[in-house]
């Protein structure tokens, strides 16, 4: 068994809204990146995963093991932080390092307080004194602070200045340094999922646009910039999206060696997670 | 659990520092005033007694407003928290509650009741009755307030207790004096009430259990 996370054709119906038949795998050790636009269902995957709504059809395996509601042990070695803290604003820091003692079996006092003294959060300060950075720090200091095995985060470094970001992400990094740790990341700052995300997995419109390696999205992908005499010929090479600027197209491909052999005269160049969304969503197919 | 108890004491404890001057003219404040003006000093301990069990259910509520605005309930179930403890915990905070606040009620109706000098065993037996009284109405209250909570919210739940209460208040004093009227064994129909009414909180419960089960985030 080499993944922590499987999901299998995830749905959730809702009224105006439906995550349609989602499957991807998180493989141990690695960090993978949930992108999409505002009300694609990164949110309501990431609900679903944690058993907050109820799926109307598919499977999520952590393990290999299916989650109920009453599998708290598995909870253990999760570790969840959202993009706001969830902690009642009147809470000091030593207080909620005391909600996770009387909370979590594994519970490690000792790793909660290098944390809380790595991010300079003041033990004795309520939370609702904290600025958004601090707020977030110390969502993610109680979320490893537990031996978790999987990290689950939605939007961990929304609202943060660079300098903290990195801070967190290299953070991360030395997380997935044991193999058997993953984390499964929210972010609309692709930059962000660029410099530690492993896979990349894409929603859109409540359905699976791709999960693939972050690798063969940065150095395979390509955006080919052409004129309009070019666009058919780019086109029926094999473009997966394309669109008109003011004065030429952008056109997204898969492989990016291949247009450069095929139409040397063009310029192709390396594209971004931004990139790729921004054509996936917004461009025209072919 | 003991974590979801010990978060809702701590921001219960806050709320009470920001409610200490209620809590002072409740405890100190009324009985002066009763003391000063009034001949009749039946109540001079009652009143704050009968407050600080009542506190305790305006904590409960309180400890939900809390949760509801942080969305702590959503995030404590990614806890090893499942949905029937969390439900479970709010009863054992409100026992928790009410335990208190019935110990201080009694401490201070024995103390006001010990300096105006009416400290006697059938004042201390009635202070014990009132107390305890109260204290079971309000875990009672609970098994309907809570599952209300979780179901519809905090302003919502509110007003659909209430409702509750004043039409099963409206028709349950309308049946017992109708009753009284008619039958000429009322007493006998006294155990049927009871029964209905343990019936209406087995069903609260079970209902409450059923929603916090059904609840999405």
């Amino acid at each position: 068994m080499t993944h922590t996370l499987e999901v299998r054709n995830l749905t959730k119906k809702y009224e105006r809204f439906t995550l349609d038949n989602v499957s991807f795998d998180l493989p141990m050790g690695c960090i993978m990146g949930v992108v999409g636009e505002n009300g694609a269902g990164k949110s309501t995957l990431f609900k679903a995963i944690l058993n907050l709504i109820h799926r109307n059809a598919g499977e999520i395996l952590f393990w290999g093991k299916p989650m109920t509601d009453k599998d708290t042990k598995m909870r253990e070695q999760i570790g969840v932080a959202f993009d706001a803290i969830c902690f009642s604003e009147v809470l000091t820091v030593k207080q909620v390092g005391n909600i996770g003692k009387y909370t979590y079996k594994n519970w490690d006092s000792a790793q909660f307080q290098e944390l809380v003294t790595r991010f300079e959060l003041p033990l004795k300060a309520e939370i609702k004194t904290l600025s958004k950075g601090m707020k977030m720090k110390l969502n993610l200091a109680f979320a490893m602070s537990h031996n978790a095995k999987l990290l689950i985060l939605d939007e961990p470094t929304a609202g943060l200045d660079p300098i903290a970001r990195d801070e967190l992400l290299d953070l991360f990094l030395d997380f997935v340094q044991d193999e058997e740790h993953s984390i499964l990341i929210s972010s609309h700052i692709t930059t962000d999922l660029e410099k530690i995300a492993d896979y990349i997995t894409f929603i859109n419109k409540g359905k699976l646009a791709f999960t693939k390696e972050k690798d063969t999205l940065l150095y395979q992908y390509g955006i080919v910039r052409c004129g309009e005499k070019d666009l058919d010929a780019v086109k029926n090479a094999g473009c997966i999206a394309w669109k008109k600027n003011e004065c030429n197209y952008d056109v997204l491909v898969e492989d990016r060696e291949a247009m450069k052999r095929t139409f040397p005269h063009l310029v192709i160049d390396n594209a971004t997670i931004d990139e790729i969304m921004l054509l996936t969503v917004k461009g025209e197919r072919v | 659990m003991r974590g979801l108890v010990y978060k809702d004491l701590m921001t219960e404890v806050h709320e009470l520092k920001r409610m200490a001057v209620v809590l002072l003219v409740f405890l100190i404040g009324f009985p002066a005033l009763m003391y000063a003006t009034s001949d009749d000093l039946s109540e001079l301990y009652g009143m704050p007694m009968t407050m600080c069990t009542v506190m305790g259910m305006v904590m409960i509520n309180n400890s939900f407003a809390y949760d509801e605005r942080s969305g702590w309930m959503q995030y404590a179930l990614t806890n090893p928290i499942s949905r029937i403890q969390y439900y479970h915990s709010k009863f054992l905070t409100h026992a928790v509650n009410i335990l208190c606040g019935t110990t201080l009620g009694l401490a201070v109706g024995v103390i006001i009741a010990g300096v105006t000098g009416q400290l006697t065993i059938s004042a201390l037996l009635g202070m014990l009755t009132t107390t305890g009284l109260t204290a079971v109405g309000m875990c009672l209250v609970s098994i309907i307030f809570i599952p209300l909570m979780i179901k519809f919210g905090v302003q919502k739940g509110a007003i659909v207790t209430m409702v509750i209460f004043a039409s099963v208040g409206g028709i349950g004093a309308a049946l017992v004096v109708g009753l009284t009227l008619i039958s000429d064994n009322f007493l006998l129909i006294i155990p049927i009430i009871a029964a209905l009414i343990l019936g209406g909180f087995i069903t609260t419960y079970f209902l409450g259990r059923k929603w916090i089960l059904e609840k999405e985030f």
